[in-house]
Order: C-alpha cells, then sequence, then structure tokens
C-alpha cells in the first residue's frame, strides 16, 4: 500500500521541477516559496505513508507474538 | 483492496494533473504574481482539513449513540489526517502570506480560526493518548470531538468581530481572495477533488490500520 | 430522574421542585467543603495578584499604555485563576472516591455535572470578585460599572461550562494538570476575546450597544455549551 504511495510520490517530485521551468514573469523571486509548498506538502504525505507503514509492521510483530503464545498455550 | 486502489489511482492522476493546471495552463495573478499558485494547494487543504472534522464529529456522534467501534475508528483517523491536512494548510498559508504580505502571519478570521481547529484536533489527539485505552478513552475523544465542533463557528464569528474592532493587525492590499478567473476556478475545483480524494485514501488506509489495531488490543488482553 | 422515595435530599429542599434538589445538594456540599477547608480561595487568590503584580513590572507603566493593556492583564489573570479554579472541580472527589459516590446517587448525570459546574462558577466568581478591587485600584480604573460585573458573569459562567467537563476528564488520565489547560483553552478562545474586548470597551466608556454583542456572544456560548456538556457528561462518567 505505502509503496504505491511512495512511488506516486517520487513521481510527482520528479515533474514537479522540469515544470519550473515554463513559465518566467517578474517576481521570480517568490520561487522559493512555491518550492517551499510543494516540498512541505510532498514530505507530509510521504511521512505520513512511512508511519503508517511503521504502525503495521509494528502489528505485524505483535500479531506474530500473540499468535505464538496462543500455540504455547495450546500444547500444554 | 480494489476500492483503496481506484481512490489511489485517482488521486494520483487528479494530482498530476492538477499540477499540470498550476504550472501550464493558470494565468499569472496581476498583483500577487507567481506566489498567487500557493493558493490552488493552500485552500483545497484548508477545506479538506475542515472536512476531516466533520468526519471527526460524525463518528464521535455515532460511537455515543451506538457504542460502534467501527464509528470510532473512523473519528480516529479522520483526526490524525486532519491535524496533518491543519498543519499542512498552516504552513503553506504562511509561506503564501510572507511573499503576498511581507508577514509570516496575520490574525485574519480564517488564519485565527485555523490555528484553534489545530488545537482542538490536538487537544483531541492528546485526551485520547493520555486517557485510559479502550472505551473511556473513545468516550472522552467523543465528548471533545462535538464540543470542538461546535466551537469552531463560535471562535470564527469572534475572530470577525475583533477583526472589525482591531484592523491594523490584519494586513495586506487581499486580505481577503478577491474574485478569480475562469480557468483559476477550474484549477481550485481540480485541487480540491485532487486533495479530497487523496484524503478519502488515507482515511481509509488509517481507518483499517486503527481496526486491526484495536482488535489485536483485545487480543492481547484477553490472552495475558 | 430523580426518585420520589426517601431521598435526604427532599427534605431540606422541600419548596423546591425536584430537579433543583440533587443541584442544589451538590452545590451546596461543595460551598461547604470550601468554607470550612478554604484550602483552595487562598492560594489562587494570592496567585492571582501576583500575576497583576508581574505584568506591572513586564509592561512600561506609562498611562496610556496602562490602560491599553488593563482588559488583557485582567482576563489573563482571570483565565489562570479559572484554570486553576477548574483544576480543583474534581480533583478532590477523585482523590477521595466521591465520584463514585455521586454515580450510586438515583440522579440523572446531567443533574450531577450542573451541580458540580455552578459549584465551580461561583467558586471562580468569588475569587474574581475580590479580584476586582484590588485590580481597580492597581490600574486606577473604575470599579462600579455594572457593565464589568455582568461580562464577569457570563464569561466565568461560560468557563465552568466546558470547564467541568474537562475537569472531569483530566482528572481520570495521567498528565491531569497539563492535559486540562490544552483541552479548555482552545474552546475557551471566544469567551477570553469576548470578555477582553467588552471590558475594553467598558473602560473606555463606550455605549452598552457598542459591545453588547460580546455580551450576546458569551451568552449564546454559555446557553450552548451548558446544555451539550449536561447531555454529554453522562458519557464522560461512563459505568
Amino acid at each position: 500500500m505505502s509503496k504505491r504511495l511512495a512511488a506516486l510520490v517520487v513521481i510527482l517530485i520528479l515533474l514537479t521541477p522540469a515544470m519550473l521551468g515554463s513559465n518566467h514573469t517578474e517576481g521570480e523571486d517568490y520561487l522559493p516559496f512555491l518550492f517551499a509548498v510543494f516540498a512541505v506538502t510532498w514530505v507530509a504525505f510521504f511521512g505520513y505513508a512511512f508511519f503508517m507503514t511503521r504502525k503495521q509492521a509494528d502489528l505485524k510483530r505483535e500479531i506474530d507474538i500473540l499468535r505464538q503464545s496462543i500455540e504455547e498455550s495450546e500444547e500444554t | 483492496m480494489t476500492g483503496r486502489l481506484t481512490l489511489l489511482g485517482s488521486s494520483g492522476v487528479l494530482m498530476m494533473l492538477l499540477l499540470a493546471l498550476i504550472f501550464l495552463w493558470v494565468p499569472t495573478d496581476i498583483v500577487l504574481g507567481i506566489s498567487q499558485r500557493i493558493f490552488y494547494f493552500h485552500v483545497p487543504m484548508a477545506l479538506v482539513a475542515f472536512l476531516a472534522f466533520g468526519v471527526v464529529v460524525v463518528g464521535s456522534i455515532g460511537y455515543l449513540w451506538k457504542k460502534s467501534e467501527r464509528m470510532d475508528a473512523l473519528a480516529y483517523a479522520a483526526a490524525e489526517i486532519g491535524v496533518l491536512f491543519t498543519t499542512l494548510m498552516l504552513i503553506t498559508g504562511m509561506l503564501w502570506a510572507k511573499p503576498v504580505w511581507g508577514v509570516w502571519w496575520t490574525w485574519s478570521p480564517q488564519l485565527t480560526t485555523s490555528l484553534i481547529l489545530w488545537f482542538i484536533y490536538t487537544a483531541y489527539l492528546m485526551i485520547r493518548s493520555y486517557a485510559p485505552q479502550g472505551d473511556q478513552g473513545a468516550r472522552y475523544g467523543a465528548v471533545m470531538g462535538i464540543i470542538g465542533f461546535v466551537d469552531v463557528p463560535i471562535v470564527y464569528m469572534a475572530a470577525k468581530w475583533w477583526r472589525d474592532v482591531h484592523p491594523e493587525a490584519v494586513v495586506g492590499p487581499l486580505a481577503d481572495e478577491g474574485s478569480l478567473e475562469g480557468k483559476m476556478v477550474i484549477a481550485f475545483l481540480v485541487g480540491l477533488l485532487a486533495f479530497t480524494t487523496l484524503f478519502a485514501y488515507l482515511l481509509m488506509e488509517r481507518y483499517t490500520l486503527r481496526r486491526q489495531e484495536s482488535l489485536v488490543e483485545r487480543l492481547r488482553y484477553s490472552h495475558v | 430522574m430523580t426518585e420520589k422515595t426517601d431521598n435526604p435530599v427532599r427534605a431540606y429542599s422541600s419548596r423546591t421542585p425536584s430537579w433543583w434538589a440533587p443541584i442544589l445538594a451538590i452545590l451546596w456540599k461543595d460551598v461547604l467543603l470550601e468554607s470550612r477547608t478554604r484550602e483552595m480561595v487562598m492560594p489562587i487568590l494570592v496567585f492571582s495578584f501576583l500575576v497583576i503584580v508581574v505584568f506591572n513590572f513586564v509592561i512600561d507603566p506609562k498611562p496610556a499604555l496602562v490602560t491599553a493593556v488593563a482588559p488583557g492583564v485582567l482576563w489573563v489573570a482571570f483565565t489562570f485563576a479559572g484554570m486553576l479554579g477548574l483544576n480543583r472541580t474534581f480533583s478532590m472527589e477523585k482523590e477521595h472516591g466521591g465520584i463514585e459516590g455521586l454515580m450510586m446517587c438515583p440522579v440523572g448525570r446531567d443533574l450531577i455535572y450542573l451541580g458540580k459546574m455552578l459549584g465551580t462558577f461561583f467558586f471562580i466568581l468569588v475569587v474574581e470578585l475580590i479580584m476586582l478591587p484590588v485590580f481597580a485600584a492597581i490600574f486606577n480604573l473604575p470599579l462600579f460599572e455594572p457593565g464589568l460585573w455582568l461580562i464577569t458573569v457570563l464569561a466565568t459562567f461560560g468557563f465552568a461550562t466546558v470547564g467541568a467537563t474537562f475537569s472531569a476528564m483530566a482528572v481520570n488520565t495521567r498528565a491531569r494538570e497539563i492535559l486540562l489547560p490544552i483541552l479548555f483553552f482552545p474552546i475557551a478562545v471566544p469567551v477570553i476575546i469576548a470578555a477582553t474586548e467588552a471590558t475594553r470597551a467598558v473602560l473606555a466608556g463606550d455605549s452598552f450597544g457598542d459591545y453588547s454583542r460580546w455580551l450576546q456572544l458569551m451568552a449564546g456560548f454559555d446557553v450552548v455549551f451548558v446544555v451539550i456538556a449536561a447531555l454529554t457528561f453522562d458519557f464522560v462518567l461512563g459505568e
């Protein structure tokens, strides 16, 4: 799930600078702010996807531990 | 599973469409220049942040009324993602304010209410993490969600009236959003759709994760 | 909601309707407790005076500046006092098992809420009523403005409505002292804004019409949240 999200984010990050060059008007000193907006947004969503992956992994570990303890208690 | 994939796929496509519109199609605002394009990210995210809080309150009422654990998972997931969107809204708002108005922050009613919304979300998540897990935490969160939801419009009113008394604190030629041209409206709507689908996708994922967490929690306590 | 048989509360409140009786009983219990121990009013008063004194050193005491910041200082002090008062609402109950006792009464949970809320309200109000003259003396301001008292009553009631609920929640958590402000402040922001702005208008001598909408805001807040908090208190107490 999150691998797909990460792939999406990477594609979008790669696309962004390619498009930035196409509009040259005055006020180009605003460009850093525009960049910052996109960068922060993608980092935030990427970070959240990563956070969810970590939680999923923790859950898996817990389920395995639980399953083990169930099997052990059934053997006794 | 396919529902999730559709959501992810469509949000991805919409995002790319949005970027294309922002960079290749939309005209540059005469007064504000390039930085106005931040608007197409900032405002949709703001609207989604408020939408997320609506989901929180729906889940909260649902939990208190029906004791439905799914409603509670929905509320929690929406709150977490809501914090994410609210934080992004505040940051992009500041990044928009600096080039346009010259200041990082201004106490406009929208920004003030958004800041308070951020605090209410945070309070919701904190009460849930500090209260005993399970039913009690869910109940506390639900009450907080309902109170917070009713409070937000009151905060907005108070902030608006405050601004009427202290106008010099809010600065800038376009303190309110002016009228938009046709192309800008379309780009904005695409942005709204893109972020809403992204929100829906993230909500589904977090909701499922949350239900699994509760299940594991219950299993752990019944076997220890 | 209230049983009509053998309810000791009815003995001394025979002329009040049966739903008022539990509220008065809880209120009277808290008043008695506080008047006998006096353990909370004094520290909060001292603390509030300290806040005012510190503010006096923190700002440049030019007369024009003082009148400009006086409403804000007053309401910051009142808000802090309110916070400390709210802490107390359920902390003693929690320590001595009073919450379970209350829950065993054959009384609707919303009435329990109203009793505790009114107790908190009067408690904070007493602290504020003592602070107001001191404040007026230090800042050289008119004291006997009825508008000021009305604002104080409305705002304090607003603090008590949501504050009692949050106090009940926070007392059951691990970090109760820090959690209560985090829950309370964002929700109470409209009341703080309204109270400060209304006070500013009163002290500047504005007409009633000028600041009446702040009073309406606070009154609306009070009504809305006393209803919501009373209805949800059952869920806050739980089983």
